[in-house]
């Protein structure tokens, strides 16, 4: 099992690394957390990033959800907190934003990076899907998800909700 | 709850006008607790900070969000930060920043906790077959957004290709591939005017 100190030296990373998009650590968590030290299942961290996507706020905080399962309460909050000091870093850099903002090679690594996420992200979701999406209900409960989400604009909770409601429905009425 | 003073002097550190610690944290927590995501809470705190209370303007508000967003590690916290340092110095950063975070920091960890609690019971089997499918659509749902802006031919789409390809099929490093997008974005795409 990871260490609390490796945990958040993690989260920190992963984190600055994808500019705060919550989404854009999932491949680098799962891959660290789950498949290379074993500390968290598969489920353990598909429920933390989900409860995560269905609740407001900033995306990048799910990772409070992983802290608390590996460090209960002192995880969560710290893990929360590396997530949000790198935050703290505008209150000097206000002064110099326009120097920045014109800094064509940054704006130039934030769409790279941005590209590559989608094709990382698609592969992480198709290895993820692999393991949970192993009958036919299943599927076809993603599928619904994804249409009530993508193409009706529902927001994630409602989504989520009638999703698994009709994935009981289907589990209770097939014995 | 106590008013607000709008226009009222510029005695706060970051040199804006006054709005109390309690109504800022209410307004924070307003806005976090908006489950259209972050343009939808940076939406509403334009609309209540700008247009109806008119605490900043709108090129002051878009700029601190501007720097937010290319800072890196999170757009929403930083701009919390940004905008409650503003208004009420280190205090008002704390202040703005607890607001915006609450409302996913305190399901994420009562629901982390409730899980850990019910590990081994019945109920929890139930979640494999049908939270986990429906999180499933989440991933999928958050491809197809990310992915709708680089979906034509560029050196955006080859290298999402690449990321896909390496992980899938050469097992690599998703930090790895995600450094190396934004070294080539860096290096190729400085010049151009993208969506991004």
């Amino acid at each position: 099992m990871i260490s609390l100190d490796r945990l958040l030296a993690l989260l920190f990373t992963a984190n600055v690394a994808t500019f705060g998009s919550g989404l854009a650590t999932v491949p680098l968590l799962e891959r660290t957390l789950v498949q290379d030290t074993d500390s968290l299942t598969l489920d353990q961290f598909l429920f933390a990033f989900t409860v995560g996507r269905v609740t407001p706020g900033p995306a990048n905080l799910w990772v409070a959800g992983l802290g608390y399962m590996l460090y209960g309460l002192t995880g969560g909050l710290l893990s929360a907190a590396v997530v949000m000091l790198p935050g703290y870093a505008i209150v000097p850099l206000s002064a110099g934003y326009r120097r920045l903002e014109h800094l064509s090679g940054v704006r130039g690594f934030s769409r790279g990076l941005t590209a590559a996420v989608v094709g990382v992200m698609l592969a992480t979701a198709a290895g993820i899907g692999r393991t949970t999406l192993t009958s036919v209900h299943a599927v076809l409960v993603c599928a619904l998800t994804l249409t009530l989400l993508h193409r009706l604009r529902w927001n994630p909770l409602l989504a989520v909700v009638t999703g698994a409601a009709v994935a009981a429905a289907l589990n209770a009425l097939s014995g | 709850m106590p008013q607000v003073t709008a226009r009222t002097g510029t005695a706060a550190p970051g040199g804006g006008q006054k709005i109390g610690l309690l109504a800022l944290f209410w307004l924070f927590l307003r806005a976090g607790l908006n489950f259209g995501g972050g343009l939808a809470i940076t939406g509403l705190l334009m609309d209540e900070l700008v247009e109806r209370r008119r605490l900043l303007t709108r090129p002051q508000f878009l700029s601190l969000y501007g720097l937010a967003r290319i800072l890196p590690g999170g757009t929403l916290t930083a701009h919390a930060i940004a905008l409650g340092y503003r208004f009420g110095g280190l205090t008002g950063s704390v202040v703005a920043l607890a607001g915006v975070v609450l409302p996913v920091l305190v399901p994420a960890l009562a629901l982390a906790a409730l899980y850990e609690q019910l590990r081994g019971s019945p109920v929890l089997d139930l979640v494999p077959v049908t939270l986990l499918p429906a999180g499933v659509a989440l991933l999928f749902g958050a491809v197809l957004t990310l992915g709708k802006e680089i979906a034509r031919p560029s050196l955006e789409l080859a290298i999402a290709v690449a990321g896909f390809v390496g992980v899938l099929a050469f097992g690599a490093h998703p930090g790895i591939l995600l450094m190396l997008g934004g070294v080539a974005g860096a290096v190729f795409l400085r010049g151009e005017k993208g969506s991004g």
